[in-house]
């Protein structure tokens, strides 16, 4: 008997009890998401944070690349990579274009499945996920747009597996410009336009509404008109969807300029429409220490272009917006800006709080630190007005009105007074007045080169500085960026010309 | 008389391993040992009772020659009979007959899941006689005792940090994410932890190398399998034994600063041709060369000495029914640079029981506890490369200044430094925080980085029938990790910031696992035998992990330990993961008359790593050895003892992904508004790593045992490769696991043992390792590219795999040198078209497409650092009481991408290569570029290699040279003790080679990207005074 026991206990040992079908406990899956408003706002908020990327990401990269413009130089010869970004000779395999792609395809991914989520998932009633809708197809078009501008011909899926792209190509071509921006940014900015909110869902701002869904169509209407499309009858288009912001929206100019970029004005909404806050502790910015020059203790990446600087108007926006003089780490003494080191002014927009001991504008002045607060605004009202006024202007051939108190509520705020506004231009004039004062307006805010690209103006513009030594009239090939050397030889793609 | 010729070899490499005879200077006691046939045997061990270490071995004739005490006791024992003790009681000529032991009649070997005969062994598996080795190169840890003794096994230290592990790996590359190293048995037990046994309770280690012997362990087997069986006492008293030593070491090898005269003005030189000013005045100038408003970084980051010791008790001892060990090894090492400690305890207790004749039980526990902090060292925060980088003219802190920032000068006329005020930034890169400040922030913040690993084990084993047993294990393992940092506002951490910050994490997990194997031996007779083995094997492993982050603490002096005390604290991640894998297995040997003998295994296994319709595979392997000496033609061969051929077949594989990497999950971060969620894509397609390896192998022996030879040759292809691959970005994530490549590894491997000197006084072994091993990606598989890289981490951009190529080529642009003036303005070069632009002395980079491009489209391979050949060679020599150890190692063929040169000489640092820039006119032919605009069209040497930077790595190191004296001393025994033994040991005494870097052993330590000097912590010379004592 008691054999027969060991024989069978003996056979339980040989058998087996674990289970190889094992899922993931402490994880979320596409099976076991529950679709909620409160799933779909995490999975929303995730945008934001791949848009950002990391600390040295979005906002870090564009202002890099974005040296490229005539706004801003690079801050120290022996920092090849700046130098090269702002003499637009960015080699293939630069360190700047290859996180903004990856970045932006992130988000793009993100926002598929968000779309996708809500599509399959009808349990969520239509009035709390349409601005969830909205808002995933808003920041799609703007991952589109940026890529669309930055490097032209690009892969495009709205799949939410990225398994093909707009015409179902496993192979991921690049597709058109024009395909991106007629058959995904301008629907997807139409449609977020029904979608989102007239009021951003979020206290901090951060979350679009539909005026910045117009706002962004309206902007994207002048690239489409502009380099390379041509496409000149989206100025009316611009015009339109641009004057229904201005009359409908809630959005207007703040008193002070400044005031956009101090603690207390940044998450105001009058005039700020869309843009991405940072804070130190979640999706921080590395601004400020970029902008300091080295006699302030900063990286002293970048700096005001001298020219761009002694052609700026005297106004409040100048007043503010460059550090013509500073007080020497070591020395304590006083210096002006043609002995620092770029011998160019230094940049005051983004020594906002913290970061900058003595040298910021405001907060802590004892912390100095690589990582910031702060602001990136994207869209702001004055971007209407002067958006506004252009597309008018160019659709019409004639200045209106309208066109003029645009344009004068932007001087009248920056000058502080009504004596500098501008009357009488014939409209060649009146577009030149109008270009001028959207670089003044938005100088360093990393639009000022997307402008000068559909305005078919970098040669002349950026030509001026002749010290940046840029790489000038190649066949507009340095209108675009070269798409990151590894995607091109995982893809098979050509690069851009020039490349 | 044919079993004993079978088991010559056998018998001989353990007489070897042993060591060897000393003779002492006492009476010589010789005789004749016969087998029961009256047949003089050969090899049979002849060791002191009171000194198994004194020793010798008898000879074809049968004779033996020992020195002994008229007290002393010798044993004779041969594999497959009994073991006899025979007093010498004054006698001068003893002969012994030996007689046939019933119950153990072979030296046996472990293999997995079991015992083999050593002589019917059929695959290629090394055996180490661990206590003879580490007598030889005392060594705190398994790994160091086994570098440079196993050909095959490769073993590459990768740091000279406190308590840091070698790099272990079997027959080169084997996979890429599963590039773990060999799977650690303990006593049958498999997943063991190599830091967790004290070298001391080691009785034998054995290496299965190829596919036919570590198949059985199915896919867990890829990477080879290490097999340790701890000490069993089996004489029937009770010993004490201690080891111990103590050790100081000094930097083997540190690099060279600038003079910081030389530094100042060059640094003008820098300043004029960037900035059109100059830094230094000549008044400043004079000053550092007086030394004032300097500081000498190297100096400050190196330690006088490093200190290390060891000491291990075990207590162990037998009665009839019940062996045990019990044991507790302790080590302390301080290192040599910077802060760096680390404490380590192993502790073992082993009972084994017998209930019944035939009934078996046994209980092991053990475990490890660990805590160990140290200064970061890896790449660009490498204070190594820190120190070599941070120029010696701005001070570590910022210095006292009064009101109108004017300096406030001491007695002595020299500035006050503020040590609360580290410097960040140097003269021309203000993102770099100084190494100092790194030094300061170990020593102020009390973190905390402790690991504890214990080992529950049992097992009972019945003999069902004669020959027939069941064996049940049951294992538990738990593991604790925790971790805790702070990092004041001072800190790198907190200068991020502006604000000090700290973490916490703890990873718990427990696993379990229950083997059960039934075993049949049987010799039908004596021409048949068979040893078959069948199993079964589950496990489940959990992992319980939280990690916690603060910033703003409330005060840095709690920091971490109560991380609410903070401005805003939250969870960083959290997770639980839960594994599980069932195997069945078994294994046939069978041996036919003693001369052929085939082994043949299968194993399938299901594991819930992979997706799980892809759970199962199915391992199979076949080997066959031909006793060549055993046939009747080779009887007259006198000279050859042992001649076998081997061939094995088999398939291993490698689950090498972490759990659930089949599914596509949600993670979730706290932002400032709320948890945000990102998805991150799982690949249900993964499939298992198998790797395919053939091996033909040779076991010689001659002379009278005093030349062997183990030669192997294979070759194993490992296909389905799992690597993190870089992917489109259109794909929405950079990167993801595939089934990436097909890997080859081909090799040759061979042991010589040489006895050139066996006198009665002096007797020197020479043991002579040689491995050659080629490591080629055959193919690449889901990937869409024709080439891969390995992943996403820091240095592996410099490295890409090509199919055909060998894995190790290191890529990057081709140097021509600097641009000299004549070249720059031949018009027939076109330099005025070079984009990025170049200038009369800028790096010249070969245009492979001859674009004037000089971007990615240009990289080439420009090196490969996976060495040829490596070689190991021990040299043991005795006269009398003293025994002399040499140890020498050696690698060969490979190249070094010098990255902290690279760095270094990017920038402006005290490195002396700068001294040596190019200079229009009278220095064209320099190897670096001169200062200014347009100096380099490399726009980051974390990015990208050039050839200028890629060194020869050869090198040859005499690893250790050990002198030890053994007490023989009656006097001994009058105080208690047994025997004693003490030694001096000196490590890493020389390295030979030409690279101009850091220790080169280091570079090749990570054998993905081998050949990357990463500014790795730099090796120690280190001289060790040790004992081992017997009570």
């Amino acid at each position: 008997m008691k054999r027969y026991i060991l024989i069978a206990l003996s056979l339980l040992m040989f058998t087996s009890c674990v289970d190889l079908l094992q899922e993931p406990q402490s994880a979320l899956t596409d099976q076991t998401l529950p679709v909620t408003e409160q799933t779909l706002e995490s999975s929303v908020n995730g945008l934001y944070k791949s848009w950002w990327g990391e600390n040295y990401g979005f906002n870090c990269r564009l202002a890099s690349l974005l040296l490229a413009g005539d706004d801003m130089i690079s801050g120290d010869a022996a920092k090849t990579r700046l130098v090269l970004d702002d003499q637009m000779r960015v080699p293939a395999d630069n360190l700047d274009v290859a996180p903004l792609w990856k970045h932006f395809y992130a988000t793009i991914f993100n926002a598929n499945n968000v779309i996708s989520l809500i599509k399959t998932n009808p349990s969520v009633s239509v009035d709390e996920s349409n601005k969830y809708l909205g808002e995933a197809r808003f920041m799609r078009a703007l991952m589109y747009f940026y890529i669309a501008r930055l490097w032209g011909d690009a892969p495009a899926t709205t799949d939410n597996n990225a398994a093909g792209d707009i015409d179902g190509d496993e192979t991921m071509p690049r597709k058109s410009v024009k395909d991106i921006y007629e058959r995904i940014i301008v629907p997807d900015l139409k449609e977020a336009a029904l979608l989102l909110p007239a009021v951003s869902r979020d206290e901090a701002g951060q979350a679009p509404t539909k005026w910045a869904a117009l706002t962004m169509l309206g902007d994207v209407y002048m690239h489409m008109a502009g380099w390379p499309l041509h496409q000149t009858d989206k100025y009316a288009e611009a015009e339109k969807v641009l004057k229904q912001v201005i009359d409908e929206g809630p959005h207007r100019l703040v008193k002070e300029y400044k005031t956009l970029w101090l603690r207390s004005g940044c998450y105001d909404k009058t005039e700020h429409i869309f843009a991405l806050h940072h804070s130190l502790s979640y999706l921080p910015s590395q601004y400020a220490i970029s902008y300091l020059g080295y006699e302030e203790n900063g990286w002293s990446d970048y700096a005001a272009d001298p020219v761009f600087f002694q052609n700026f108007p005297n106004d409040t926006r100048k007043e503010f917006c460059f550090i013509t003089k500073t007080i020497d780490k070591t020395t304590k003494k006083e210096i002006v800006w043609q002995n620092f080191g770029p011998k160019a002014p230094y940049i005051r927009k983004y020594r906002n709080f913290g970061g900058c001991s003595t040298y910021g504008i405001e907060g802590d002045n004892t912390k100095n630190s690589s990582l910031s607060e702060g602001i990136t605004p994207i869209y702001r009202y004055a971007d209407v007005l002067l958006l506004y006024a252009e597309a008018s202007v160019k659709a019409t051939g004639k200045v209106s009105t309208l066109a003029y108190d645009c344009i004068n509520q932007v001087r009248d705020r920056a000058f502080g007074d009504t004596n500098h506004r501008l009357s009488g231009l014939d409209a060649a004039e009146f577009e030149k007045a109008v270009f001028d004062e959207y670089g003044w307006e938005n100088c360093f805010e990393f639009k000022r080169w997307f402008q000068l690209v559909r305005t078919e103006m970098v040669d002349e513009m950026v030509g001026k500085n002749t010290a940046v030594d840029a790489r000038l009239n190649v066949n507009k090939q340095n209108y675009l960026f070269p798409v990151p050397v590894r995607q091109c030889q995982l893809r098979g793609w050509t690069n851009n010309p020039g490349y | 008389m044919k079993r004993n010729i079978l088991f010559r070899l056998t018998t001989l490499l353990a007489v070897l391993a042993l060591g060897t005879a000393t003779l002492f200077a006492q009476e010589p006691v010789s005789g004749v040992v016969k087998d029961g046939a009256g047949e003089p045997m050969v090899g049979v061990s002849v060791v002191l009772k009171s000194n198994y270490g004194v020793g010798t071995v008898t000879s074809i004739d049968g004779s033996y020659t020992i020195s002994a005490g008229a007290q002393d006791v010798l044993v004779f024992s041969y594999m497959g009979m009994t073991t006899q003790e025979v007093k010498v009681s004054g006698r001068t000529h003893i002969d012994v007959v030996m007689k046939e032991d019933a119950s153990a009649l072979e030296e046996i070997v472990v293999v997995g899941y079991g015992v083999q005969r050593k002589s019917d062994l059929t695959g290629a598996v090394a055996s180490i006689n661990a206590e003879e080795t580490l007598k030889r190169m005392p060594a705190s840890q398994v790994g160091d005792m086994l570098q440079g003794r196993v050909a095959g096994l490769n073993v590459v230290n990768s740091s000279g940090a406190a308590g840091s592990a070698p790099t272990m790996r079997v027959r080169g590359v084997n996979s890429i994410k599963a590039d773990g190293g060999p799977l650690v048995v303990i006593d049958g037990f498999p997943g063991g932890n190599l830091n967790s046994v004290s070298p001391s309770d080691i009785k034998s280690i054995e290496i299965l190398k190829d596919a036919s012997s570590t198949a059985i362990y199915g896919s867990r087997g890829a990477n080879g399998v290490i097999l340790i069986t701890t000490k069993s006492p089996s004489d029937n008293k009770v010993s004490v034994d201690y080891n111990g030593y103590m050790g100081i070491g000094v930097a083997s090898d540190l690099p060279e600063i600038m003079p910081v005269g030389e530094f100042a003005n060059m640094a003008n030189d820098w300043n004029r041709t960037y900035y059109k000013k100059t830094l230094y005045t000549e008044n400043q100038i004079t000053n550092f060369i007086n030394g004032y408003d300097t500081f000498d970084y190297m100096d400050a980051i190196v330690n006088d000495y490093s200190v290390s010791q060891s000491h291990d008790v075990s207590v162990k001892g037998s009665s009839e029914k019940m062996r045990f060990l019990l044991s507790a090894q302790y080590t302390h090492y301080e290192g040599i640079i910077g802060i760096s400690r680390s404490d380590n305890l192993n502790y073992r207790l082993k009972v084994d029981a017998d209930l019944a004749k035939n009934l078996t039980v046994g209980a092991n526990f053990s475990g490890r506890m660990n805590d160990a902090t140290a200064n970061g060292f890896s790449g660009a925060q490498s204070i190594l490369t820190l120190a070599q980088e941070f120029p010696q003219t701005v001070l570590p802190y910022e210095i006292l200044r009064d009101e109108d920032g004017k300096p406030i000068y001491d007695a002595n006329g020299y500035t006050i430094m503020d040590k609360n005020r580290p410097t960040q930034g140097t003269i021309s890169n203000s993102s770099i925080y100084n190494p100092i400040g790194f030094i300061d922030e170990q020593k102020r913040n009390n973190n905390l980085n402790q690991t504890f690993n214990n080992w529950i084990q049992a097992y009972i084993n019945w003999e069902v029938l004669p020959g027939l047993t069941l064996r049940n294990e049951q294992q538990l393992s738990i593991s604790n990790q925790y971790v805790g940092t702070t990092s004041s506002d001072k800190s790198y951490q907190g200068s991020l910031k502006g604000k000090s910050s700290a973490t916490y994490s703890d990873t718990n997990a427990w696993g379990w696992r229950m083997t059960t194997t039934m075993n049949y031996t049987k010799e039908f007779n004596e021409d048949h035998r068979i040893n078959a083995t069948i199993g079964v094997e589950q496990s489940l492993s959990n992992t319980l992990s939280l990690a916690l982050e603060a910033e703003g603490m409330t005060t840095d002096k709690i920091g971490w330990k109560n991380m609410m005390l903070s401005e805003l604290s939250k969870i960083k991640s959290q997770s639980v993961s839960r594994s599980t894998a069932i195997s069945y297995f078994g294994r046939v040997n069978y041996v036919l008359k003693n001369r052929y003998m085939v082994t043949a295994t299968i194993r399938r296994d299901g594991s819930s790593l992979l997706a799980y319709n892809n759970r199962w595979d199915t391992f199979p392997s076949f080997s066959a050895a031909w006793n060549i000496k055993e046939e009747s033609f080779m009887e007259n061969v006198e000279a050859l003892d042992q001649l076998k051929l081997r061939y094995g077949y088999g398939v291993s594989g490698n689950q090498a992904v972490a759990a659930y990497s089949a599914f596509s999950t949600y993670s979730a971060t706290i932002g400032t508004a709320g948890t945000v969620y990102s998805l991150n894509i799982g690949n249900p397609n993964l499939r298992w790593e198998k790797t395919n390896q053939h091996n033909i192998g040779l076991d010689m022996s001659l002379l009278g045992g005093k030349v062997t030879l183990t030669a192997d040759y294979y070759n194993k292809t490992t296909a389905n490769a799992i690597n993190t691959v870089i992917l489109p970005d259109d794909m929405g994530r950079s990167s993801g696991l595939r089934n990436a490549a097909t890997i080859n590894n081909k090799g040759f491997e061979a042991t010589i043992g040489i006895i050139p000197i066996n006198t009665s006084e002096f007797f020197w072994k020479a043991d002579l390792t040689l491995a050659h091993n080629e490591a080629t990606i055959v193919e690449l598989g889901d990937i869409e590219s024709d080439y891969m890289e390995l992943g996403t981490g820091w240095g592996n951009a410099f490295y890409r795999y090509y199919e055909g190529q060998p894995i190790g080529s290191i890529y990057g642009l081709k140097s021509l040198g600097v641009w000299t003036t004549e070249d720059f303005y031949n018009p027939e070069l076109k330099a005025d078209k070079i984009s990025p632009k170049v200038r009369a002395g800028s790096y010249r980079y070969y245009d492979k497409d001859g674009n004037n491009i000089i971007d990615a489209e240009d990289y080439e391979i420009i090196g490969n650092g996976q060495p040829k050949f490596n070689w190991g060679l021990n040299n043991s020599l005795q006269w009398r009481n003293f025994d002399l150890n040499v140890f020498l190692i050696g690698y060969h063929g490979f190249d070094i991408y010098n990255y902290p040169a690279a760095r270094l000489t990017s920038q402006l640092a005290p490195t002396p290569a700068l001294a040596d820039r190019w200079v229009a006119g009278s220095n064209e032919d320099a190897k670096i570029a001169s200062f200014g605009p347009n100096r380099d069209a490399i726009t980051s040497y974390e990015q990208v290699a050039s050839s200028t930077f890629v060194e020869k790595g050869d090198f040859v190191k005499i690893k250790s040279v050990t002198l030890g004296y053994n007490f023989t001393d009656s006097a001994l025994k009058s105080v208690g003790i047994d025997a004693a033994r003490v030694y001096i040991s000196a490590k890493n005494l020389a390295t030979f080679t030409g690279y101009s870097g850091n220790d080169p052993e280091m570079a090749i330590s990570n054998p993905l990207r081998p050949g990357l000097d990463a500014g790795v912590y730099p090796a120690q010379t280190s001289f060790i005074l040790g004992v081992n004592l017997t009570f």
